[in-house]
């Protein structure tokens, strides 16, 4: 590299590291120049992904003071424009973030996961698989701007899935699974019986009675035969004071459990993705995993204490009546004589109040779909709130 | 209704379901509406529980090698108690 070339490089990592704030390794690459605020603003849609992510990094009293200056076309202060600055690069960052996931999860990968869990089927198979995608993606675009973190999570897990699929100790178990089937002709004939049942439910339950009295036994027998607590001798000690018909007795049950758990086992390797969901949960915790997978418990209490001081209809309605009296008393005037800038102060102090006192917390995937429909509804809201004005 | 209405409307209801620990009814209650949300609410929960899907799935993938390596053993088990009987 020559010493120009050096020089520029240079330049430009020390014009991230003063943007940005953040001190770049020694081996780091520089990243890219990323886009001008003016290109940025010159685009509807990434300005308003950069307006999403602003919301989450400046707090509001600040961000209102840059979109006041902006709308006046007033000049920033350094401070301001040393803030969109660094969000830029930011903004930049999680741009490409979003591009690596969509990528991950095409439409194929969707259709994928879509065919083998009931619950997104539930939702996703309302649309076409291509239609799924694009309501995806739209959506990954914007959420990693307000929450990088989930987004890397979902990402980071894919890529642990598919490097799973890829070991070798799962390979080798995959084959030696089917050899001990092939070799003993185990058949898992009488569980995909069950797979005929016409009716989900019925199904369900059926494969759910089936999996918990053939894994309970096999979780009886692993626990008295397996780990060398019974040697070969200490077993052939026992057996051999039993007499003849007590011996052809064990012999019967032990080949009973044999084709039993060899059920199993067949059952394992059934290409059936929906069977294979309902067959781990029930292993993972005889049905309730889903339960716990879907809500922690202080999730659900928490939830249900905010239900107790919230009814989102009535934030629009009586409640908004009741902040306008409020107000009123305040200031000492009618509503009709508030100025536009004393309305809009009280219309924005009154969303945030409640957003913020009644948004749902915790983990979970319900908790996810609630703060999505809640956070979608303030949007309108604010959105709408010369309504309010009136 | 407008947007607002139905989003506040399906909040309101799902809301009271989970916290009665309704998710059944919660997520067919959900299925219903589904197509008659606005789309960036519909792509969320596409979102929400696709990431769960994954999550999910990872679990049944060690669930079954679990299965997997216990009916080995139990099988292995059962060979030797075969053997070990003398008629």
């Amino acid at each position: 590299m020559s010493l120009d070339d050096l020089s520029r490089v240079k330049s430009r990592r020390d014009r991230i590291q003063d943007a940005t704030g953040k001190k770049l390794d020694t081996d780091e690459t520089t990243p890219d120049e990323p886009e001008s605020l003016a290109e940025i603003y010159a685009d509807k849609e990434k300005s308003a992904r950069f307006g999403i992510l602003l919301k989450t990094r400046i707090a509001q009293p600040q961000l209102d003071d840059i979109y006041r200056r902006l709308a006046a076309k007033e000049e920033l202060t350094p401070s301001q424009m040393f803030d969109l600055n660094r969000e830029r690069y930011e903004f930049a960052e999680l741009t490409k973030l979003a591009e690596k996931t969509k990528d991950t999860f095409n439409a194929e990968k969707i259709k994928y996961f879509t065919d083998r869990h009931d619950t997104l089927d539930m939702f996703a198979g309302q649309v076409s698989p291509e239609r799924a995608a694009e309501l995806v993606h739209m959506q990954i675009s914007n959420m990693v701007m307000e929450d990088p973190d989930g987004i890397r999570k979902m990402l980071t897990e894919s890529e642990k899935l598919d490097a799973k699929k890829k070991n070798p100790e799962y390979l080798r178990l995959e084959r030696e699974v089917r050899a001990v089937c092939d070799r003993n002709k185990f058949s898992s004939d009488d569980i995909v019986r069950v797979l005929d049942i016409k009716k989900v439910d019925d199904r369900k339950e059926a494969l759910r009675g089936m999996i918990r009295g053939k894994y309970g036994l096999l979780q009886k027998i692993f626990d008295y035969g397996v780990g060398g607590r019974f040697s070969k001798s200490e077993m052939e000690r026992g057996f051999s004071i039993l007499d003849r018909t007590r011996k052809e007795k064990f012999m019967k049950e032990i080949a009973t459990h044999t084709k039993n758990i060899g059920n199993i086992l067949a059952a394992t390797t059934i290409n059936d993705p929906k069977f294979m969901s309902i067959f781990s949960q029930e292993v993972l915790g005889n049905g309730k995993v889903s339960q716990e997978r879907f809500e922690s418990v202080s999730s659900l209490s928490e939830l249900k204490a905010k239900q107790g001081t919230m009814e989102a209809n009535d934030i629009t309605g009586n409640k908004w009546r009741q902040e306008k009296a409020r107000l009123e008393t305040v200031h000492r005037k009618k509503w009709n004589t508030f100025t536009s800038a004393e309305k809009d102060a009280g219309i924005d102090d009154y969303i945030d109040t409640m957003e913020k006192s009644s948004a749902p917390e915790g983990r979970g995937v319900f908790v996810s779909i609630l703060a999505a429909l809640f956070k979608a509804m303030f949007g309108r809201i604010r959105t709408d709130k010369a309504k309010w004005a009136i | 209704m407008e947007d607002v209405d139905i989003l506040a409307d399906t909040y309101e209801r799902l809301a009271a379901l989970i916290a009665d620990g309704k998710t059944d009814e919660g997520l067919m209650f959900l299925r219903e509406r589904f197509t008659q949300l606005p789309e960036d609410v519909q792509g969320k929960i596409l979102v929400a529980l696709l990431a769960d899907a994954v999550t999910s799935e990872a679990g049944q993938i060690d669930a079954i090698a679990s299965i997997q390596k216990e009916s080995i053993a139990a099988l292995e088990a059962l060979e030797i108690m075969k053997q070990s009987i003398s008629i």
